[in-house]
């Protein structure tokens, strides 16, 4: 199942979890509020798979150093755990948050930039990097499985894919610039930038009770830290 | 006064289509180089070409984009280092208006002085907002430093210095090297950049 979640209740939940989460200082509250309600809604919206790996593949490895280097430095006696889990939990917290605002289905994300009230070259600029990721690792692969294909390299192992980093580049970024002209000409053409301005933004069914309850959560959830903060 | 507005609609078209790709650049190395723990950052090589190849204002935007998306996937608090890539943006144009990657001891100095000017940017976020260390390969040389009496400040400073160093100049020197790589037709599409002062193009 996929909850639709409308723009401004994006964005309402964006502002409201980053300026609480500014003025919390407590870790409990952090954590409670990545328990209860943002994993929750990374389940709901269907990212639940993406975002454990992402705390598996950079949010752990980066908490275990930021520890180990904190029992480091200081002395193990005063070393301040409380501050470095603070630091940790206000970093799963923000990028959680990030997360659960601009993962959108692609589907969707014409009509929630253009519900955000972007256009002209800010809209065309946002849909063209929020794809670019794909587009790089294609690429990549391409160029890899064409080295792979020449014998140029032994084994598809990680550090022999690493060796080929300086191989990668040149053609990569070569690729990038042919293509931009290309894809410029073409959008001149086709008066793509025109159509995309113009274009219609698709009707979507918002689940109310998911938007309602990020409304609510965002809100209680700024007011809460206020009232703690200056109690 | 119509080829005229037919070269500033080819142009506008141009930018908006290299944007999103400079960012891919800026995403594909710097989270490499992050996963890799390795001291250097070398996540801002598509800033510089974008900003040598279309100006500081399209350089400043591959940036701060990179930064945002980059927070989203690998590297948490990269976004708090946006200003950081504006900055770059800047200093980028002003060394490649006066030629400042036009032969290696150009490049090199270019190199030194963006590492001075990005620590100093740098520094002060690194600092009040995460306490001197970010996780990072460079974090493990300036908790080195602490441990040999350096204050956190001092040691936030020697280590950004000290990584940034080889950082920019390796950029600079990188970054030149891919232009120079690409068939000059293809960089003459694009102006607004420095490619003529540093004798990229014709």
């Amino acid at each position: 199942m996929q909850a639709n979640i409308h723009p401004y209740s994006r964005i309402f939940f964006l502002i409201t979890g980053i300026a609480g989460g500014a003025f919390c200082t407590n870790n409990f509250l952090l954590l409670a509020f990545w328990l209860l309600v943002l994993l929750p809604l990374m389940m709901i919206t269907g990212n639940g798979k993406a975002h454990f790996s992402f705390l598996l593949v950079v949010v752990l490895p980066m908490s275990a150093m930021l520890l180990f280097l904190s029992w480091i430095v200081w002395d193990k006696s005063t070393a301040d755990f409380g501050n470095v889990l603070l630091t940790i939990l206000k970093m799963i917290v923000y990028t959680t948050i990030v997360q659960v605002v601009l993962i959108i289905p692609s589907s969707q994300v014409y009509t929630t930039f253009k519900k955000w009230g972007m256009k002209g070259d800010m809209l065309v600029t946002s849909l063209g990097s929020y794809i670019v990721w794909v587009d790089i690792v294609n690429r990549s692969d391409k160029i890899l499985t064409a080295r792979f294909a020449r014998g140029f390299i032994p084994a598809r192992t990680f550090i022999t894919r690493l060796k080929q980093l300086p191989h990668l580049l040149i053609p990569l970024i070569v690729g990038i610039i042919r293509t931009a002209t290309e894809r410029s000409e073409s959008w001149q053409q086709k008066k793509v930038l025109y159509r995309i301005e113009v274009m219609k933004a698709s009707e979507i069914k918002y689940n109310a009770f998911i938007n309602a309850g990020m409304i609510t959560a965002g809100a209680a959830w700024l007011l809460l830290n206020i009232c703690l903060r200056w109690k | 006064m119509e080829a005229s507005g037919n070269n500033t609609y080819a142009n506008k078209t141009l930018t908006l289509a290299f944007i999103p790709l400079a960012v891919g650049i800026n995403l594909g190395i710097g989270s490499i180089v992050h996963v890799l723990k390795l001291p250097v950052y070398l996540d801002s090589i598509g800033t510089v070409i974008a900003t040598l190849m279309l100006g500081w204002r399209v350089g400043a935007i591959v940036g701060v984009a990179g930064c945002i998306i980059i927070s989203l996937t690998i590297i948490p608090p990269a976004v708090y280092f946006s200003g950081t890539q504006v900055c770059i943006a800047l200093f980028t144009h002003l060394a490649g208006r006066s030629g400042g990657f036009r032969n290696v001891f150009r490049r090199v100095s270019t190199g030194i002085m963006l590492a001075i000017m990005a620590t100093l940017v740098s520094a002060p976020v690194t600092y009040y907002l995460f306490g001197g260390i970010t996780g990072n390969g460079i974090s493990i040389f300036t908790i080195y430093l602490q441990s040999i009496g350096l204050t956190k400040g001092y040691a936030v400073l020697a280590s950004g210095i000290s990584a940034e160093l080889i950082d920019k100049t390796a950029q600079c020197l990188i970054a030149f090297f891919i232009l120079k790589s690409v068939p000059r037709f293809l960089l003459a599409h694009f102006h607004g950049g420095s490619l003529r002062e540093n004798n990229l193009i014709g």
